[in-house]
This record gives C-alpha cells, structure tokens and sequence, in this order.
C-alpha cells in the first residue's frame, strides 16, 4: 500500500513538472518569437527615425526647442512627415524634449486625434527615456503595463554632443498579437490545470488534516489524553527496542476506588494520574494506557547504559503517594505498583519486554504494592542463580545429559534397603544442577514430557540391571495429561517384567482433584503391578478422601514432619496418627528427611515401615546395594 | 466554496483593462478631494465616463452641474467656473487652465495625470504626498 502510494506521489509529481516544463517552454518560445518580429519592425522603425533626425538637425543646428517654438511652419512640417509615417503598425510617432524639470514634452507629433500640442506633457516611462537621453543611445522598451502589446523604439538626437530631442516610435505588430492571442487559450489552459491542481492539493491537504485527526482520535484515549493500545499495535512494529526502557503501571486496589466511590471518581483518578505521569516524564518518552487502571511509559535512553526507567518509576510513584486527590468532598490517597524492563535489549522482541515489565509489576503487587520493581534486582539475584535457561535444558536432553541419582530407603526393621527413589538431575561440565532449577521452567512444555520419558526409560534400566525397586516422582498432572501418561503406559508394556518393581510417587505439592478419570487411569497403571506412593503426605493437598479413591500402597510422610520428630510433640502427634491411620488401611509409610540417629531412633519407636534421609544415605549415582 | 470561485476568477482578474485602470484611478482621486464625503456627486458630459463612475459606490452621477461636487469635462466649454473642474483631455484642460483642478487623459496609449497648484490652492485642497509629482504650476 505504502509503495502503491510512492508510485502515485511520483506519477503526480512528474506530471506537474511535465506540465510547467511546458508551460514554461511555451513562454519561451513566444517571447523568442515575439523578439525576432519586433527585431523586424525595429529595422523599419531606424529608418524613419534616421530620416527624421538627419530632417529635424538640417533645421536646427542647435537648439531644436528654441527653433521649433519659433518656427511653426517647421513644425507643422515635421507633423506632416509624422502622419505620413503613422501607420496601423507604427501607430505612434513623436518628437519629445527634456524640460528643466526632467519632464518630456512635445515638439512635434502627427496630426492624429490625440495629437500632442507643441510644449504638452507626455507621461513617459522615464527610466528608459532617460537612459537614451543620457546615454545617447537608442533604446528598446517593451511596454506591457496597459492594453495593446507595443514596443517603444526611442532615438536620442544629438546636435553638438548635447541631447536636444527625443524621437519615439511606438509600434504594435499584429502578428505578435495574433500569436498572443492564439497561445492565450493554452495559457488559460495551463492556467486552469494549475490552479485545478492546487485546488487538488488544497483538498489533498483537507483530507490528509482530516485523516491526521481521525488517526489521532483512534489512537488517542479520550479520558486521559494519551495514547491507547491501538497506538501501541503501531508501535509495537516500529519502536528500536533498544531505544527504551519499560515502565508497567498499575493503580493498586483500583476497583475497590470504583466499588467505593464510583466510576466518575475512578475516572477523575486515572485522569488525573496520568497528568502526574505526564508531567514526569519528558516529550520523548512514550505514554500509552494499556488499558483499564495499566499504563505503559517507554523512557527514552540514549544509550544501553542509560538507566534512567527506575529513577523515573521511583518519582512517579512518590509524586502520586504524595498527592491527595480531592474530589467534591472526598480525599482520597493512592499509590501505584511498577514493574520495570530495564535491559529490553535482552528481550527478542517488544511484546517479550512488555510481558517482562508486566511479570515485574506482578512481583511488585506481591511483594505488598506501593513499589517499583526492575528487572536489574531481579536479575541480580539471578546472577547468583544456577538454574538453567529453556536453552539449555532442551540442550542437555539431546546431550543425554540427563541422569538420575538414587537414595536408598531402609526397611526400619531389618535395616536393609528396601527400595531407592529416583531423583532426576542434569549433569553440565562436572557441575549437578537439581530439578528446583530446570522443572519450573519446563513444566507443561514438551520438553518435560521427554524428561519425564527419560527418566521411565533409565529408571527401568536400573531395574532391569539391579533387580532393584526403585521410585520415581511424578505430578497428579501428569497422570491426567494423556501425553505424559502414553508415555508412561509405553515404558510400561516395553518393560512388563519389571513393572512390578516400579513405584510411583504421586507429589501431594499439586491440588489434587481426584476424580473418576483419575482413578481409571491410576487402576491401568496398576495393572502391570506397579506400586503407588502419595509423597511429602501430611502438608500438602491431600486429603482422606485420597484413601477412598486411588489404591494406595505407600504413604511417604513429609520431611517437615520427620525433621522436627526430635523437638516437636505436636509433628510426633501427627506423625502417630498418620501410622495409625495407614496400618488400619494396610498402607505402607517412609519417614522422609531422617537427618540424625534421634530422628531415626523416634520413627523407629513410632513403627514406621521404612527410612530416607542424609542420615542414612544420601543420593547417588549408583544403587548402594544392600547394607 | 467562496475561495473556489476566488480562484477561478483569478485569471479574470489578471487580465482587468485600461477601464479596471482607469476606474481605479478615479476612485483613488475622488477620495483624495474629498477624504470626507460618503456619497461624491459626479457630473460628466461624457457618457461613458458616466456609465464608468456609476459602477464606484461613493459615486452618484447628477443631471445637473449645479448639483454636482465635480464636474468631469471632455468637451463642454460653458460650465459654471465657481465648480470643480476636471479634464479628461489635454485641449479642455488647456480651455479651463485658470480653473481646472486637473487632468487625467489618455495620450499615446499612456495614461496622463496632471495638477494644477495654483488651482488646487484656490479649492483649499491638498493632495496625498503620492501625487506630488504629478502637480505642476501650468499646462
């Protein structure tokens, strides 16, 4: 469209110098043969003149005034000659003096209608004639001032080196006004096309005013004055994001204003807010109100290491916490949260860093509101953060560099290990790096769906090789998303033999909605003898309706139950019932986090089935064997 | 709509004639004689000069001389002296010498205009500065 756009300026501009190139050519070439014409009729025009200088000087061999005023029959004489050479063409022919006064006056003239009376005043344009005067030369005067197109040929008499008269000649050709009038409809033509195109320009002015208007008025929110969310679409294409750091804004406890005081109030608030922000920031920073009680400001930066946003965020929101906005007889107090994109430039794009400014303030109005959040605190904190980006999780798992370590659980009986549990890790250049920093990120993507495959697969193995039971870790989610659960069933029919010796741990962290589904598909899984585990029970989500709906073979009792057996009566209340609870459904329990001996001699004295924890063994990439 | 028509008489209005001139001069020395007056009666014993003034609207064309603020004369050689009098050609200005205020006539395709001072004096009236140059002491 812009290109179709180009195109058209471009044809429309040639023509319009197309138009004045002829235009202007056509002027040319009429004054060129105007010139030559006028050159033809001023040969004939000497001729006369000459005849009548060497007649007027045979007279007069000084003073041609005196002599003239004197002799009236010389005059008469020359008038005579005068209308002899009078014709249409040459229609004016005169002889004229200076006076004292610089004025020209007649001496003699044809004797037509308005003849000029001896000592009669010619209005003359003087500064022609006084150039010829002094000059003593012919001159060449085209006159164009009044109707009629002629030529004044003028001659200076010179008698004794003294300028003593003026012949003039004043000539009209008619073919040069044919040929002016002849050219005249194409010069009105061309009249004409220019002023239709200035009046086309006028109204593509008009219109370009007008849609300027119509633009600004659909990119401009009518409350506050300041941009809109469809100038941000705009933006969003052409902005350098490089150029700018993103400050998100959001008016806390918003609704409860419109709840309590009313929507015109709410209104006068974010007008009037907007003006502060307004007046904070400069001409070259961007305002958009991204909607309801949101506002975008893009703070200008001249350079990457222009980190102004949270200077300015920071006054923004002392200026409205400082400010009582008073309305009719309210007075009503606000602040605002912020969340900053201080580096944009490591966004991929616009959207990515308003997103960030956005995950920013939900940071800020979590943190209790009334605060300015930038993603360099952020950031810093990250800086000491081993946690893997996206990247490189995706990475590691094509570098099979995922594997699982294995901690023993102990029958508290016989003081054999029972069974392990898997525990999924990344192994980067000698460096372990634990699921809290690479889960959370792929959770719900594709690639936990392949972690999770990889960690079925080698558990297997390990079971396969050790004829050992081992645990793995799985979310209800997980259960329910068929994709997750294909994969399961899949591992499962590719290893029946040892299914039986695999456990699944069911992590409690995750509301559980145990509903019939559920239920189904946890039955299926059982049905290739595999054993299941509700982990970290006691704290989470689970509740005793979880006994009623999925068959449960073990119950692993939290860490933050067991870790506090040794000083806590209450942990060794619950703990007790918990045992009492799962002997009488025949459940199996695990005491999780036995760090010391006192922990374990208490959960020994509690009768519970079975141990994990550093005080035991500790994770590791190999099974421990029996011990 | 009006600047449309504006524009479309442009052209019109760059080809005005002599008559647009001579119209225009006229309307600029009747204001000159007289800076005060609304209405300026006229009496010309030219016709086309009447037809001319009458398209001014401070004009109005009398029947009468003695009704008239200025007579305009091209011919008439037995007008009342005690009126103004202005020529429109050189032989009746040279006519009404000791009594015309001026001249304004057409001379070799050249407008001329000319005033005479003495009788300017005489009708107490004083001219624009622009027109310094055209006022002489006679014909």
């Amino acid at each position: 469209m812009k290109h179709l756009l180009k195109i058209y300026s471009v044809i429309f501009v040639s023509i319009i110098i197309m138009l004045a190139y002829m235009y202007f050519s056509l002027e040319k070439a009429e004054k060129q043969f105007d010139r030559n014409i006028n050159n033809l009729f001023v040969v004939q025009a000497q001729e006369f003149t000459s005849n009548l200088e060497k007649n007027l000087k045979l007279h007069a061999k000084k003073d041609v005034y005196l002599t003239l005023k004197k002799n009236k029959s010389l005059r008469d004489e020359l008038a005579e000659k005068l209308t002899v050479l009078t014709t249409n063409t040459y229609k004016y022919i005169y002889i004229l003096y200076r006076d004292t006064h610089g004025d020209y006056r007649f001496l003699a003239d044809a004797n037509k209608p308005d003849k000029g009376e001896f000592g009669e005043k010619l209005n003359v344009d003087k500064k022609v004639w006084n150039k010829a005067f002094r000059s003593q030369q012919p001159s060449l005067l085209f006159q164009k001032e009044f109707d009629g197109l002629w030529v004044s040929y003028i001659v200076p008499v010179v008698i004794n080196g003294k300028t003593e008269a003026m012949i003039g000649v004043d000539f009209s050709s008619e073919v040069s006004v044919q040929i002016k009038k002849s050219t005249k409809p194409i010069n009105n033509g061309f009249t004409y096309i220019f002023i239709a195109i200035l009046i086309m320009l006028i109204i593509l002015l008009y219109q370009t005013i007008l849609n300027f208007r119509i633009k600004k008025d659909s990119i401009t929110d009518p409350l506050t004055q300041i941009f809109n969310r469809n100038y941000l679409r705009d933006l969003l294409n052409d902005l350098n994001i490089a150029k700018y750091q993103i400050i998100m804004l959001d008016i806390d406890h918003f609704k409860k204003v419109n709840d309590s005081y009313g929507h015109k109030i709410g209104d006068n608030i974010l007008h009037d807010i907007s003006a502060i922000i307004k007046e904070t920031i400069r001409n070259k920073d961007i305002f958009v109100r991204f909607g309801g009680e949101e506002f975008l400001v893009f703070i200008y930066r001249n350079n990457l290491d222009d980190r102004v946003a949270k200077g300015v965020a920071e006054r923004i929101r002392k200026k409205i916490k400082e400010t009582t906005f008073s309305y009719e007889e309210l007075s009503i107090n606000i602040t605002v949260s912020m969340g900053v994109t201080c580096t944009p430039e490591h966004s991929k794009n616009i959207s990515d860093a308003i997103k960030h400014a956005d995950e920013m303030l939900y940071i800020a109005k979590k943190e209790g509101r009334n605060r300015v959040i930038c993603s360099d605190d952020i950031n810093k904190e990250i800086e000491n953060d081993t946690s893997l980006h996206f990247n490189e999780i995706q990475e590691a798992i094509e570098h099979q560099q995922v594997i699982c370590h294995y901690q023993a659980i102990f029958n508290t009986k016989t003081k054999k290990v029972d069974k392990y549990e898997a525990l999924v890790r990344i192994k980067k250049e000698d460096k372990i790096i634990y699921p809290n920093d690479f889960l959370p990120k792929i959770m719900h993507t594709n690639i936990y769906n392949q972690l999770t495959k990889i960690v079925l697969e080698t558990v297997f193995t390990k079971i396969r090789d050790n004829q050992a039971s081992i645990s793995v870790n799985l979310n209800f989610s997980d259960i329910l998303n068929n994709e997750i659960f294909g994969i399961i069933i899949d591992e499962l029919e590719q290893n029946k033999a040892f299914s039986s010796q695999l456990i699944i741990e069911l992590l409690e962290h995750e509301l559980i909605d145990a509903n019939q589904t559920f239920s189904d598909k946890i039955n299926q899984i059982k049905g290739y003898g595999v054993k299941i585990a509700i982990d970290d029970f006691g704290t989470g989500f689970a509740s005793y309706n979880i006994f009623q709906t999925i068959p449960i073979d073990i119950i692993k009792i939290d860490g933050s139950l067991i870790k506090n057996l040794d000083h806590s009566e209450i942990s060794q209340k619950i703990v007790r019932s918990i045992i009492a609870l799962t002997k009488e459904l025949n459940i199996e329990t695990v005491a999780e986090f036995v760090y010391s001996k006192e922990v374990m001699k208490i959960t020994e004295t509690l009768e519970v089935d079975a141990l994990q924890g550093f005080y035991l063994a500790r994770p590791q990439g190999e099974l421990l064997g029996n011990q | 709509m009006k600047k449309v028509v504006l524009l479309l008489l442009i052209p019109f209005l760059l080809l005005a004639s002599d008559m647009q001139y001579e119209l225009k001069i006229y309307s600029t020395l009747l204001h000159n004689f007289f800076p005060t007056k609304q209405i300026i009666k006229v009496w010309s014993d030219d016709a086309k000069k009447d037809k001319m003034l009458s398209s001014l609207p401070i004009v109005k064309i009398v029947k009468n001389t003695k009704d008239a603020d200025i007579l305009i004369v091209e011919k008439d050689k037995k007008l009342p002296k005690k009126k103004l009098i202005f020529a429109t050609n050189y032989l009746i200005f040279k006519y009404y010498e000791k009594n015309a205020i001026g001249g304004f006539y057409w001379k070799k395709g050249r407008p001329n205009i000319l005033f005479l001072r003495n009788n300017l004096s005489k009708n107490h009236l004083k001219l624009s500065s622009k027109f310094n140059e055209f006022i002489e002491d006679g014909l």
